[in-house]
């Protein structure tokens, strides 16, 4: 069953009063409020087995959207209905739905083993022995928890803790996995040996992936739609490829010479709808736009100019795209 | 319900396994727990040493009043100590992992962290019963005993749905730690005999804010003030309304959580 | 002298201007303080309703002494101690270290502006029910009230000097909350803040007035309602005077020691 979200609107009140006891007293008898609209009429609908990631500027709105979606936060309008249930509503119906992992908020114990918090969650989520069993064992094999399992939540590392604590989200095979930058601070093994259990589980078991981060290697390594928010309302709601390709119109070519080429590269401004820069002495970035040149074409200019020893292409990668649309260079209409 | 009850215990003893971690703490916090009943105690004994009764109430008979109330906040401190650091969970925003939990709210918070204080507690008010019992020679029946037995629970129940109550306000992020404290000092009321506050304050005390109950109302039908039918049909009804009052103020406040940060 | 008032008297500027910013924090603190007070009134109203006297106190003296706790208690709450507990728990203690100032100088004249604004507000609540409650005329008698205001000031030194030791207890306990209620227990019971000391058996009240304790309540209290007057008096007084002289060095010792410790062990 989907994820859908209709019209979900979040507004938070905060009281405005003037300084002063007088002003205090003042709210007591006569609240005022200023209202702050953190997310504004937001639709959208995931089904089984997708990876979306959910992204924005600082203040966009995502967190609270997903806090939504978890039952932590109350709706101010609008609907939600996660696997058949309101996460409200019925909070602990869909608690045993989804899992969850907050990069900046451990949800282990502090003061227990990691070993004792599993088994905590195990009789929390009514985990089968079998079961459990065997996701310790893949988490063991995949995580290496047992270097650490033994150890108390507040003695690990960041890398070991975060480790820990989305093996503990996916502990009871949730149908849903929220990540809210789940990478955040990580060294890049750790992030990979993530990204991988996270991959695996979405393949193997039809995870559904909800993901928000400003680690865009994360987007690009685990989501295929992305869902980009700004000021409470969502922007753009597409596939990750046809994000990328929809808007990088620009390619670049990386081309090193046999030679110095200060006078190749004074010959190319001419062109002024190309993009330069000179990388060191030998090599040269050339940036075009798609619908203007081809790579070929480029290639050719150089070629007549000089020799050329080494090519690489450069793809637009995702992180161009949504720099972009965070600059709102780019209007997205989905 | 006996899920959460299950899960009570499960919380509870991976508390103590916690609390194993800071083994100096965990003492020094008995032995306070301990000692902060002495001023109790000694207010008593040294008020008693100039007068001979409150109110036609002689010291042993307002000991049992003292070990009603001691009772109940010893039995809270050591069981339910959890539900006191709510308001800091809730303005960190450590509530979150509270709400996504498939365990009743209550159950967690309750169970959230246990305090060896409360044992001292405990033994303090149990002593002082036994003592001022024994020193009254009541000629009560045993089942009578049993139905007093029965009420300190009550007393427990009553109390920590009063401690719920007060803490529900935390979630309008309002800062309750005065609030708390007033809830908490009304118990001194409690501890000696109703008749000596006016009626508005007797009421107070007998339903929204039911400390008569923890204390005066069951040591009154112990020693005969009191008829059995009257505490019958009262108590239980007692207990269920703040129950009830309890559920209504905490569902209404758990919407009005704002979580923290992003 | 002076340079030193100056030094630090930023500090408790600094203190009562937090503590007036947080008023509805300060007004909610008297109103929670007031419920024990009402209760314990309502007792002490039905106990003199059966007996006139109680051990030498009359309803208006008992009246008068609570009231005078109840000033003393709002003027010093544990403040004072769960701020030296927090910055020595949490190691901000450090910065305290590398400043060139004197830490115990500087908590006095922290302790000194949470005193003067939460004081102002007490002093205002207890005497306007003091007027209410009883006939307070009969207390106010000029020199009376000028040793009375004197020995305040002792107290507030004394209970300053013990609650700075209880909070250096920190740096041997990680537990701040034990140590705390342990000096607020003994300080309550030995003070007189429960009860007045003659309520006490005559062993206990012995012991009691030759601990420092009974500087802070006892004291002041003795001399308000004239139970100690002329030479006797300002013997009292002079008492205060060598506890203050004799806490204040023991403070300034017990820091080294406690700072020496953990300078050697890293922190």
């Amino acid at each position: 069953m989907p994820i859908i979200a209709r019209d979900l609107t979040k507004v938070f009140k905060m009281p405005a009063h003037a300084p002063g006891i007088a002003g205090a007293l003042k709210h007591v008898v006569h609240p005022q409020y200023t209202e702050k609209v953190a997310v504004d009429h937001v639709s959208f609908e995931i089904h089984d087995g997708e990876s979306v990631a959910y992204i924005g500027p600082n203040g966009a709105g995502k967190s609270t959207t997903i806090k939504m979606l978890t039952g932590i936060l109350h709706a101010s309008g609008g609907e939600i209905e996660i696997q058949g249930v309101n996460p409200y509503k019925d909070r602990i119906a869909n608690a045993r739905n989804v899992g969850v992992v907050f990069g900046q908020r451990t949800q282990l114990w502090w003061d227990i083993p990691v070993e004792e918090s599993f088994r905590l969650l195990k009789d929390i989520y009514e985990i089968p022995d079998a079961r459990y069993k065997e996701n310790m064992e893949l988490f063991k094999e995949v995580f290496g928890l047992g270097e650490f399992i033994t150890r108390t939540a507040r003695r690990l590392s960041l890398g070991q803790r975060m480790r820990a604590d989305l093996a503990a989200s996916l502990l009871h095979d949730p149908k849903v996995l929220y990540l809210d930058e789940p990478t955040i601070g990580l060294d890049v093994t750790v992030k990979e040996n993530m990204r991988e259990l996270i991959r695996m589980m979405n393949r193997e078991r039809g995870t559904t992936i909800i993901l928000t981060s400003h680690d865009l290697q994360d987007i690009e390594d685990l989501c295929r739609r992305v869902i980009v928010i700004d000021q409470g309302r969502i922007i753009s709601d597409v596939e990750r490829e046809q994000l990328q390709s929809m808007f990088a119109h620009e390619r670049g070519v990386r081309i090193s010479l046999k030679k110095p080429g200060r006078d190749v590269y004074q010959k190319l401004l001419e062109h002024p709808e190309l993009r330069l820069e000179m990388e060191d002495a030998h090599t040269i970035t050339v940036m075009f736009d798609l619908h203007i040149h081809t790579a070929y074409e480029v290639i050719s200019l150089v070629e007549e100019l000089a020799d050329i020893r080494d090519i690489s292409v450069i793809e637009p990668d995702i992180k161009q795209v949504i720099e972009k649309i965070y600059r709102s260079e780019l209007q997205v209409n989905s | 319900m006996l899920r959460n009850l299950k899960l009570y215990f499960r919380y509870s003893a991976q508390n103590i396994r916690g609390l194993m971690e800071y083994k100096n703490d965990f003492i020094v916090s008995t032995i306070a727990g301990g000692i902060w009943q002495a001023v109790g105690l000694v207010f008593l004994f040294a008020l008693f040493h100039n007068i001979s009764s409150v109110a036609g109430w002689n010291m042993y008979e307002v000991s049992l009043l003292y070990g009603c109330v001691m009772f109940s906040e010893g039995a809270y401190t050591l069981l339910f100590q959890g539900s006191t650091g709510m308001k800091h969970r809730i303005r960190t925003g450590e509530f979150d992992r509270y709400m996504l939990r498939p365990v009743n709210l209550t159950t967690q918070i309750l169970g959230a962290q246990i305090n060896f204080a409360g044992l001292c507690t405990l033994i303090t008010a149990c002593s002082l019963m036994v003592y001022a019992l024994r020193r009254l020679h009541l000629e009560t029946h045993a089942g009578m005993l049993l139905l007093f037995g029965i009420n300190l629970l009550f007393g427990v129940c009553i109390r920590a749905n009063m401690e719920l109550m007060g803490q529900s306000i935390a979630f309008c992020l309002i800062n309750v730690s005065s609030l708390q404290n007033i809830l908490y000092d009304v118990q001194n009321f409690a501890k000696y005999p109703l008749t000596i506050y006016p009626k508005s304050v007797r009421v107070v005390l007998v339903t929204v804010l039911p400390h008569a109950v923890v204390s005066y109302v069951p040591v009154c039908l112990l020693l005969g003030r009191l008829a059995l039918w009257p505490y019958i049909l009262g108590v239980p009804c007692s207990v269920v309304f703040i129950t009830w009052l309890r559920r209504l103020i905490f569902n209404k406040a758990i919407t009005k959580y704002e979580s923290a940060g992003n | 002298m002076i340079r030193f008032f100056r030094k630090y008297k930023g500090f408790a500027g600094c203190t009562i201007s937090t503590r007036l910013n947080y008023r509805g924090a300060l007004l909610m603190n008297i109103v929670n303080a007031s419920v024990s007070l009402v209760a314990s009134l309502f007792l002490w109203n039905v106990l003199f309703q059966e007996q006139s006297v109680i051990s030498g106190y009359t309803r208006d003296d008992m009246i008068v002494y609570l009231m005078i706790v109840f000033l003393m208690q709002s003027i010093l709450g544990n403040g004072t101690e769960w701020e030296i507990a927090g910055s020595v728990l949490e190691g901000s203690i450090i910065m305290d270290l590398i400043k060139p100032i004197s830490f115990q100088s500087r908590c006095l004249f922290q302790t000194i502006g949470s005193a003067a604004a939460e004081g102002a507000v007490a002093a205002f609540v207890t005497g306007t029910a003091a007027v209410c409650l009883c006939d307070l005329g009969k207390y106010l008698a000029p020199e009376r009230f000028f040793l009375f205001a004197v020995s305040i000031l002792m107290a507030f030194f004394v209970k300053f000097c013990i609650s700075y030791l209880a909070g250096l207890c920190c740096f041997f306990t990680s537990n701040g909350y034990g140590v705390i209620y342990m000096r607020q227990v003994i300080t309550d019971i030995f003070s007189g803040a429960l009860l007045p000391l003659s309520f006490y058996p005559e062993w206990f009240e012995k012991i009691a007035k030759v601990l420092p304790f009974q500087s802070i309540m006892y004291t002041p209290t003795q001399i308000f309602l004239g139970r100690t007057e002329g030479a006797q008096a300002v013997n009292m007084l002079l008492l205060q005077l060598v506890w203050v002289i004799v806490l204040w060095v023991f403070g300034y010792f017990f820091f080294r020691f406690a700072i020496r410790r953990v300078t050697i062990q890293g922190g």
